[in-house]
C-alpha cells in the first residue's frame, strides 16, 4: 500500500497548523476573486507570488493552488445571481443557474453547485493520486525531442482551443515566446532583446508581466465595460437552500459524468476548466431525455459543468507536476512559481521531494473541504462582496499591484514593465485577442527553445530526430490537427455561405 | 463626466495588427544579428528569427479578420487616469515615500470616476497607506519608506 504511505506523508505536511492556515487563506482569497466578475485567479495568484518568497516552498504552492481552485467555487456564485461568470470557467453555469435564480431557486442552485464542485474536485484529486506515479515513470523516458513535441502541442492546443479567433490566439502565443527570449541566452551567453537595460538581462520579471496583463489589464477592461447589475441584497438561510429530493437525484449522475469528463479534459494539454465545463454541459444536454429544459433552469445544467470545472483544475496539476509541462496559463504560472522557489517540476519531483508533492496533493483535499464548509454558510458574505463599490475596489487592486510588483526587487523598472503589459493587455481585450497564450508562451519559450536546440545538437542537425519516438510523432501529428482544424472549418464556412449566395 | 463610450472600430485594430507585425520584424532582424548558428549547433538568433517570421505571418492573417466582428463600445477615459497614476506612484515611491505616492495614485484613480469624491479618495488612500505600512513594511520587512528622503 504505497499510496497510503505516500498520502500519510502528505497529510503530515498538509495538516500542520501553518499549512491549514495558509490553505484557508488561499481558498478564501480564491473564492473572493472568483465571486468578483472580471478579476480572475491569475491576477490574485501573481499578486501573492511575492508573498510566498517568505514562506517554505510547499506552503507557497499550497497558497497559490488554493487561490486557483478556490476561484472555481466562488465564480459560480456570480454566474447564478448576476448571470455574469466570476471567471470564464463558470460561463456554462450561467445558462441554467441564472434561470434557477430568477425562479427563486438561487439557494438550491448554489447548494447543488457547491456539492458538485466538491465532488468534482475530489474525483480530480483521486485521479491525480492514481496517475501521478505511473505518469512520472513514463515521463522519465522522455528525451529532448519528446519534451519539445509535448510542449509544442500544449502551446498550439491552448492558443487554438480558446474561444475566439485561432489566428489571434496563435499570434499571442508566438508573441509570448518572443517575450520569453528576452534576457541572457543560456547556451551562448548572448544578451537578447535587452534594449541596453541591465534589468532585462535576467529576462522580463514574471510577476511584473502577469500583474500587468492580468491585473492592470483586467482592471482597465472592467472599467471600460458598462457597469454590472447589482446583486440581490436578500440573504440566504441554509435550510431554505436545501434542494428537494428530486433535484438531488437529478444532479447525482450529471455530477459524476461531469467529474470524469472534467478530469480527463483538465489533464489534456491546452484545455482548461472553461472548456471542461462547456463540454460537460453539452454532453448533458445531448444525452438528456428532456433537452428542451436546458437553459430554463435544469438542475443537470448546473451540476455537470461545476463538477467538471473543479475536476479539471485538480487534474490540471497532473501534467504540470508529473511531466513539468503546464496545460494552461495558470499552470504555466505555477510552474514559473516553482522554478523561482528552486523546485524543478518534472518526473523526478515525486521521488526526490515526496513531502512536497504529496503535501500539496493532500492540501487540495483539505482545501476542498474548507471550501464546502466556507461557501454554504457564508454565501451571504460573498454576495455582499458584490456590493463593494468599484470606486473603492479597483483603486485598491491597483494599489496592491503597485506594491506587489515593486516589492519583488524594490525596483521601479518592474512597475514600468507592469504598466507596459497593462496597456498591452487592455488593448488586446479591446480587439479580442486572448491574453492567456502570452503567459503560456513566455514561460514555455526558453524550455521549448532549449529542447529544440538540444535535439538538433544530439542528432547532429538531423531533423528526423523529432520523429524518433511514438510520443513525439503523436504529439506533432496532433499539433498539425490543431492547426489545420480552424482553417478547414473557416474554409467550409466560407464555402457554404458562398453556395447559399 | 467620463461616461463617454467610444466605438472600437476597424482602424485601431489594424494599427494594433501593424504593431504586432512590427514586433515580428524587429525580432527577425535582431535574431539575424545574434547569429543563426548551424543545424547541429543552433545559434542564439535562430529561434527569435523563426518566431519573428511566424509573428509577421500571424499578424497579417489577424489583420484580415479586423472589423469582421461587431464593434464594441468602451469607456477609454479610466485608462488615461489609472495608467499615469501607476507611473506617478512608481516615480514617487522611492523619493517621496509610500504615503505621498499612494495619495497621488488614489487621487488619479478617483478622477476617472463620474463624480469626484475627494473625501472618499483621501480616506481610501490613508487607509491603504496604513494597511501597506503594517503589512508590507512592518509585516514583511520590505525596504521602502513611509515618508521619503525628499522631505
Amino acid at each position: 500500500m504505497n499510496v497510503l504511505h505516500d498520502l500519510a506523508l502528505g497529510f503530515q505536511v498538509a495538516l500542520t497548523w501553518q499549512a491549514i492556515v495558509i490553505c484557508l487563506g488561499g481558498v478564501v482569497l480564491g473564492t473572493f476573486v472568483g465571486v468578483l466578475p472580471g478579476i480572475g485567479a491569475l491576477a490574485a495568484i501573481s499578486l501573492c507570488l511575492p508573498l510566498t518568497y517568505y514562506m517554505e516552498p510547499v506552503h507557497g504552492l499550497i497558497l497559490l493552488s488554493g487561490i486557483f481552485y478556490g476561484a472555481q467555487y466562488g465564480s459560480s456564485t456570480s454566474s447564478i445571481l448576476l448571470n455574469i461568470p466570476g471567471t470564464p470557467s463558470a460561463a456554462a453555469t450561467c445558462l441554467d443557474g441564472n434561470p434557477m435564480a430568477r425562479q427563486g431557486r438561487a439557494g438550491q442552485a448554489l447548494f447543488i453547485v457547491t456539492l458538485s464542485s466538491y465532488f468534482g474536485g475530489m474525483v480530480g484529486i483521486i485521479l491525480l493520486v492514481a496517475f501521478a506515479v505511473p505518469l512520472a515513470k513514463f515521463a522519465l523516458t522522455f528525451g529532448a525531442p519528446e519534451y519539445f513535441a509535448v510542449m509544442l502541442l500544449g502551446l498550439v492546443a491552448a492558443s487554438t482551443a480558446s474561444p475566439g479567433s485561432a489566428v489571434k490566439g496563435l499570434a499571442m502565443m508566438v508573441l509570448g515566446l518572443i517575450f520569453g527570449m528576452v534576457g541572457t541566452d543560456v547556451t551562448s551567453g548572448v544578451y537578447r532583446f535587452t534594449l541596453g537595460q541591465l534589468e532585462l538581462t535576467d529576462g522580463i520579471n514574471l510577476v511584473a508581466m502577469a500583474m500587468g496583463l492580468f491585473g492592470i489589464g483586467e482592471v482597465l477592461s472592467n472599467l471600460a465595460a458598462p457597469s454590472a447589475p447589482q446583486p440581490p441584497s436578500k440573504g440566504f438561510r441554509l435550510r431554505e437552500m436545501l434542494p428537494s429530493r428530486k433535484e438531488a437525484r437529478q444532479s447525482v449522475f450529471p455530477a459524476i459524468r461531469g467529474s470524469l469528463l472534467g478530469s480527463w479534459i483538465g489533464a489534456l494539454p491546452g484545455t482548461g476548466p472553461a472548456i471542461a465545463a462547456f463540454v460537460a454541459y453539452a454532453t448533458e444536454k445531448r444525452i438528456s431525455r428532456t433537452p428542451e429544459k436546458f437553459g430554463t433552469g435544469a438542475v443537470e445544467g448546473v451540476a455537470a459543468p461545476e463538477a467538471a470545472n473543479n475536476a479539471s483544475v485538480q487534474a490540471a496539476f497532473i501534467p504540470t507536476l508529473c511531466i513539468g509541462i503546464p496545460g494552461d496559463a495558470v499552470m504555466a504560472f505555477m510552474l514559473g512559481a516553482m522554478i523561482i522557489h528552486g523546485i524543478v517540476p518534472g518526473p523526478n519531483l515525486i521521488s526526490q521531494q515526496p513531502e512536497m508533492f504529496w503535501g500539496l496533493v493532500a492540501s487540495f483535499s483539505v482545501g476542498n473541504l474548507i471550501l464546502v464548509l466556507l461557501t454554504l454558510p457564508m454565501i451571504g458574505v460573498w454576495v455582499k462582496i458584490l456590493n463593494v463599490p468599484r470606486q473603492v475596489l479597483y483603486p485598491l487592486i491597483i494599489f496592491l499591484i503597485c506594491v506587489g510588483v515593486y516589492s519583488v526587487n524594490s525596483n521601479v523598472f518592474d512597475v514600468m514593465v507592469a504598466v507596459a503589459f497593462g496597456i498591452l493587455g487592455f488593448v488586446m481585450t479591446l480587439f479580442r485577442y486572448p491574453v492567456a497564450p502570452i503567459l503560456l508562451g513566455y514561460i514555455l519559450g526558453p524550455l521549448v527553445e532549449e529542447n529544440f536546440r538540444r535535439t538538433l545538437f544530439i542528432s547532429n542537425g538531423d531533423f528526423t530526430a523529432f520523429l524518433s519516438s511514438p510520443v513525439s510523432v503523436i504529439c506533432l501529428a496532433l499539433v498539425l490537427v490543431a492547426l489545420l482544424t480552424p482553417m478547414v472549418l473557416s474554409f467550409r464556412r466560407r464555402l457554404t455561405s458562398s453556395v447559399q449566395e | 463626466m467620463h461616461q463617454t463610450y467610444h466605438r472600437i472600430g476597424r482602424l485601431p485594430e489594424l494599427i494594433f495588427g501593424l504593431f504586432l507585425f512590427g514586433i515580428g520584424c524587429v525580432s527577425t532582424i535582431y535574431g539575424w544579428s545574434y547569429g543563426l548558428g548551424r543545424l547541429n549547433d543552433i545559434g542564439p538568433g535562430a529561434f527569435p528569427m523563426g518566431l519573428g517570421i511566424g509573428l509577421m505571418i500571424l499578424a497579417a492573417l489577424a489583420m484580415r479578420e479586423a472589423g469582421t466582428q461587431d464593434p464594441v463600445s468602451r469607456r477609454l477615459a479610466p485608462a488615461f487616469f489609472y495608467l499615469p497614476g501607476v507611473i506617478i506612484w512608481a516615480l514617487l515611491i522611492e523619493g517621496a515615500g509610500l504615503l505621498v505616492a499612494t495619495m497621488a495614485l488614489i487621487l488619479m484613480c478617483s478622477v476617472a470616476e463620474e463624480h469626484l469624491n475627494l473625501k472618499r479618495a483621501v480616506l481610501l488612500s490613508l487607509i491603504l497607506t496604513a494597511v501597506g505600512y503594517l503589512v508590507f513594511i512592518l509585516g514583511f520587512g520590505l525596504t521602502f519608506n513611509l515618508i521619503g528622503d525628499w522631505f
